[in-house]
This record gives structure tokens, sequence and C-alpha cells, in this order.
């Protein structure tokens, strides 16, 4: 069976700076594939390369097994790759459904005729982009805010609308980049039931997560990047008592002189 | 304290006096006789120019007290609490279109011709501010040569009609839209794919090549440019002055495009252009296809500003290169920032604004000489510094738009939203 994701081998390099060297990862449908890592060990910049906002140097990514390798980020979405950004990114000047609204467009007809005439097909359109959308924020919890605009939400909320503005892209592969980052404990647990509703949805999800006691409690596999390299790859259980990877976090045994 | 507040203003005034003495407080007399220039020290010289402009510092203190005014009673703000106008128009949108056309169109039965010209006039740059907010304004690309497309529609229905035996503004008008738009279409495509503001540079020496290339071609009349055939201008007919005419489809074609572009604005694709203003790379990772939609939005401003070129071509009987000056663009920015980026009402009041009023400017002295109580109550020397002052009108653009990018850049229409973004960039 082809894996949902596949990258074999994939690469990047920012000057003489190896961010993401020889990296191979599957992921299943509808698994969770945690990505960690120390800072700077490349996690964000394997995001950027599978979501197609930077080209790989090497290696292939393969969705559903088909090369999406070099493509742009809306033919990368339209495959079923979706995402949300470490630094929020939201359309702040745009109400909370609006910035979901804008989601939807690859699934919208935008032939001129009907779109100026305003046709009947276009309205039905129009209103059920709506509705779907309202569904959306009721799934993270928002619904009630759909008329807010999205700068002026709190933090935690605006995470939220990057999760509900993804699925809206209808994807089957979502990654998530830090999405407990700057949570209070609370928060925290909420966002954790949010991931694993998501998987009750079907979606596969690839996450990048400091917070350990997350990856550890909802992933299925982790994967750790540590200057680039994947140093480990496996169930958490494993992975936790990885001598590597127990190095990359807290460094080097200190020598004892001789 | 209060000194400190005071001091950069104090210290930018000497040093524009002490720039300025030689121009202003002394005079070059040419000695014929000795074949000699001659400095002489002359207030009066210095003294005029102060004079001269009065007016300027009347309008800046008004736009003081203005804005000091606004803070103290918070009028902007009540303007923006009171959201309703702002939903009125988004929702009942085609209602109120019903009422303004009919009263839009009945213009000239009540307007003197004078008056049909300048809101002809100013109707042309509403198409063109509305054209231009497009991708200023919802897209968030800037445009510095808007001009150009303005001029090209123009100089495509002159050097047309000069060639065919018979082609009038109706024939022109029409294709003057796809046109146009491939113009804009091939000129964005290369610097449409780069990130950054490499359109504005390429707009700016688009309108600045094509001015150059007409000014020294022969069969486009250079500088002097064309005249245009009698036929191929708006000609009045059973009993209906040219004006009218004139007047009706400058009108027609604003309601054209003020629905064109609010329909798109109201669909996925206004929404990508806002998604893509607001945040290029989330847009394009949530599936809107970036460079397209920049392209169409910019093709679409370049289609707008050629049509509404024929139709300026049309009226006056004249094309010529100084339709494309760079002043002409900046000038059409200006409306669309004064208006409120982004908002297509906005755009069109901000060109109402910044071309009927210093229009009317130019009219007041002689409406205050023909009122016998307005003449009374006017000195005659106010009424000559208002007669100068609407050649200090780039002066005055260049004053109110530094106040309102302090005071309100969002412009006057724009939301509260945009304020909070560009203080944040």
């Amino acid at each position: 069976m082809t894996p949902l994701l596949e990258t074999r081998g994939l690469s990047k390099t920012f000057g003489g700076l190896k961010a993401v060297q020889k990296v191979d990862l599957h992921i299943g449908a509808n698994r969770i594939v945690s990505v960690i890592g120390p800072n700077g060990a490349g996690k964000t910049t394997f995001f950027n390369c599978l979501s197609g906002i930077y080209r790989p140097d090497g290696g292939a990514i393969l969705l559903d097994g088909q090369d999406i390798t070099g493509r742009a980020p809306h033919q990368v979405c339209k495959l079923g790759l979706a995402r949300t950004f470490q630094n929020i990114r939201l359309f702040p000047e745009m109400s909370v459904l609006e910035n979901v609204l804008v989601a939807q467009f690859q699934h919208r007809s935008i032939s001129p005729l009907p779109l100026l005439l305003r046709s009947k097909r276009f309205r039905a359109q129009e209103k059920q982009s709506r509705d779907e959308a309202l569904g959306f924020l009721e799934f993270v919890g928002l619904a009630h805010l759909a008329e807010e605009m999205s700068g002026s939400l709190a933090y935690g909320l605006q995470r939220r609308l990057e999760i509900a503005r993804a699925l809206a892209t209808q994807p089957r592969l979502l990654l998530l980049d830090e999405p407990a980052a700057g949570m209070n404990p609370q928060e925290t647990t909420e966002m954790v039931q949010l991931i694993s509703r998501l998987r009750d949805r079907g979606l596969a999800i690839l996450l990048i997560e400091h917070h350990m006691k997350v990856v550890m409690t909802i992933s299925d596999e982790i994967l750790v990047l540590d200057h680039g390299v994947s140093i480990a790859h496996g169930a958490p259980e494993k992975v936790r008592n990885d001598p590597q990877v127990i190095k990359a976090y807290l460094g080097d045994e200190v020598p004892t002189g001789e | 304290m209060a000194m400190s507040r005071w001091r950069p203003y104090l210290l930018g005034a000497l040093g524009l006096a002490a720039m300025t003495f030689p121009f202003l407080w002394l005079e070059l007399r040419p000695d014929f006789a000795n074949n000699t220039v001659k400095v002489a020290w002359s207030p009066a010289h210095g003294l005029k120019f102060f004079d001269d402009l009065l007016p300027v510092f009347v309008v800046a203190f008004l736009i003081w007290a203005g804005v000091r005014a606004n803070r103290q009673w918070g009028w902007s703000d009540a303007l923006e609490r009171n959201a309703a106008w702002q939903k009125a128009n988004l929702a009942g949108q085609h209602y109120w279109a019903w009422f303004t056309m009919p009263l839009v169109l009945s213009g000239p039965f009540f307007l003197s011709a004078s008056g049909t010209g300048l809101l002809t006039n100013a109707g042309i740059y509403m198409v063109l501010a509305l054209g231009l907010n497009i991708t200023v304004g919802m897209t968030g690309l800037l445009v510095l040569g808007y001009a150009g497309f303005f001029a090209f529609g123009a100089y495509f229905f002159a050097l047309t009609q000069e060639q065919l035996p018979y082609f009038p503004w109706w024939m022109a008008a029409p294709l003057a839209f796809p046109l146009g738009g491939g113009v804009g279409y091939l000129l964005g495509l290369p610097c449409l794919r780069l990130r950054g503001d490499y359109l504005a540079i390429v707009t700016l020496g688009f309108a600045e090549a094509f001015r150059e290339t007409i000014r020294n071609l022969d069969f486009a009349g250079g500088d002097q440019g064309i005249i245009l055939h009698d036929y191929s201008m708006f000609r009045g007919f059973a009993g209906i002055h040219s004006g009218t005419m004139c007047y009706v489809v400058t009108a027609l074609t604003l309601f054209l495009a003020v629905f064109l572009v609010q329909r798109l604005y109201h669909s996925p694709v206004g929404r990508a252009w806002i998604a893509i203003r607001e945040n290029e790379i989330a847009a394009a990772s949530v599936g809107v296809p970036v460079v397209q939609m920049k392209l169409l939005a910019f093709s679409l401003s370049a289609a707008i500003a050629a049509v509404a070129g024929v139709i300026y071509a049309a009226k006056d009987g004249f094309v010529s290169p100084a339709m494309c000056e760079f002043q002409q663009s900046i000038m059409v920015l200006a409306m669309v920032i004064l208006g409120g980026l982004g908002n297509s009402y906005g755009a069109l009041l901000g060109a109402g604004l910044l071309y009927l009023v210093p229009e009317y400017l130019k009219l007041l002295p002689s409406t205050i000489q023909d009122s016998p109580a307005l003449a009374a109550l006017v000195p005659a020397s106010v009424r000559d510094s208002l007669q100068d002052l609407s050649n200090y009108r780039l002066l005055l653009f260049g004053a109110v738009m530094v106040l309102m990018m302090l005071q309100r850049p969002q412009g006057l229409l724009g939301s509260r939203r945009r304020k909070t973004e560009m203080l944040h960039p």
C-alpha cells in the first residue's frame, strides 16, 4: 500500500547551511506523526519544503504516490496537503468567517458570467460555502466569533482559526507547526483534544511540537531531526530511550579526564 | 517640555528659511549698462511670497483645526463604531444603485454646461481610481505608472481612428478593455512572479517609456499630440448637447465599473485578492493561485484605465503625451489613498474630492465677484489670493497626504483594520 506521504532523501540547503539533509519519512493514512528536535534542527524548513513554500534541492516528495516535489503551494494544497504556521499567518483584516471562506477557493467555480450576474447557482454556492465554513468554525469552537475580525482574536483562538482555515481546503494530510506554542496547560489540553478529533475525522497529521507531553500522548510515530538529519524514527517509547536523541537534547556526556 | 515639542518644527522652519533665503529675499536685477547682474535685498519680494502663500496657510490651519476637533470629539471613531452604514452598503448594494443611477444620469438637466463638464472629468477620474483600487487597495500591489494605461487607451483610439475610415468611440471603448487588459497581462507576467514591489517600478517605467515613445514618433503626433476626427468624438444629436452625451456615457461607464468591481469584490475572487494583500504565503498555502489572481487584478486595472482613456480622448477630441505624466499617476494614487485603500466607494469619494475641490477653488473668486453679498463680505485681497490657491494644489496634496498618513492611514472610508496593519507592517 502506498503511504499517504513519502519523502525520499529530502534535502534543502541555504548557502552553506544544510537545513534538511536526506530525510526519509512515511506517513500512513490517519496517523499522527510528530517531528521533534532542538531549535534550528530544520523542522520548519522541512514543513516549508513539503508545503511547496521552499523548493527542495534534492530528493522527492510523494503525496499518495504522486510526485509533488517543487510544486507551488496552491498546487500542493489542491492535492490535499494543508498546513498551519508557527508564526500565525491569518488574514487579520478579514473576519473569522472570511478567513475560512478564502480557503475554499479551489473548490469554487469562478467562471465569470455566473459570478458577475450572481446566478442562482452562484448564490447557492456562496451559501453552501458559508454553511461549510461555519461548520469548520463550529468544529474548532469559534462559530460564535464568526463575524469578529481575526486580527482581534486572542492568541490561542487564532491558532484554532488557522486549523479551521486549513480544514476548509479539505486536506487528507494536515501539517501543524507548533500548534500548542505559547499556550497555558488548559489550552494545551484542549489543543490535544482538538488534534485527536482531527484524527477522528480521518486526517493524517504531521506535527511539530516542543511540548513533550503533547508529543508523547498523541503521536503514533516520532521523527527526530538534529542539524537537518533524521537521527531517530519510530514509536514514542522507542524514541524516548534512544541514546542519540538524549544526546541531541541534553548534549554529550562530560568526558571524564584521564 | 513644550519647547522640546516644537523644537523640530522650529529647526525645520529655520533651515527652510536659510535655504530659501536667496530666492525669497534677494532680487537679481540685470544691469545692462555694465553687463552684469546686481543682487539687491528686496523685502517686498519676500513678503509677496508669503502673501501668495496665505491661502495655503489658511487651508493648513483648517486641516489642523479639523484634526484637533476630530481628536477632541472623536468623530472618526464614532463613524467607525457605528458600522451600520458600512454593512448597509455591503448588503444592499444593488438597491441603492437604482436610486442613485437616475439621480446621477439626470445631472445635465439641472447643471450648467461647465458644471456638466467638471462632473464628467470627475467621473473619468473616478473610473480610474476605481480601477487602480483593485490593484493597490485590494490586492496590495503598488502601481506607480497607472496613467500609462490611460494614455494607452487614448492613443489606441486616436491612432486607429486616423487609420480607419470610421472608428468612433463606441467601437473603440469595448475594444480598449481587452487590449488594455492584454497589455497589463504582458507587463505583469514577468514581474508578478517575483515577490516585492517590482510592479511599481515596471509600471513607472512603462508609463515613462510610453510617453517618450509617443513624443518621438511622428505618426503619433509627437509633443503636439493628435486631434481626433469629428465623427470619432462624442456628438450631440436630436437636440442633446455633446457635453450631455459625454456625461451620460461617463456615468454609465462608471456604473458598469462599480458593478464589475463590487461583484468581484464580494466573490471568491475578491476574497482571494484581499487574502493576498493580507498574507501572501498564507493565501498560497490555502490554495489561492497567487500569481494568477495578481495578474487578474492588474489586468483588470489596466483594462479599466484603457476604457477611461478612450472616453477622455472622445470627450476632448485630443490626445497628448501629457496624459501619462507621472503627476497623473500620482494624482490617481493619491485619490485611492485619500478615499481609503481597498474600499471602492472610498476611491470614488477620493477622486471626487481631489478633482472637484481644486476646481471649485478655482471658480471661487469669480463666484465671489459675481455675487454682491459675497463681494461685500470678502475683501478683494483675500479673493485674489484664493485665485492663486489652485496653483498650490500639489503642495496641498502633499500636505494632505502627510496628514492622512499620520492621522487616518486607512483613508476616509477605509476600515479600522487597515490602520492597525499600516501601523504595524
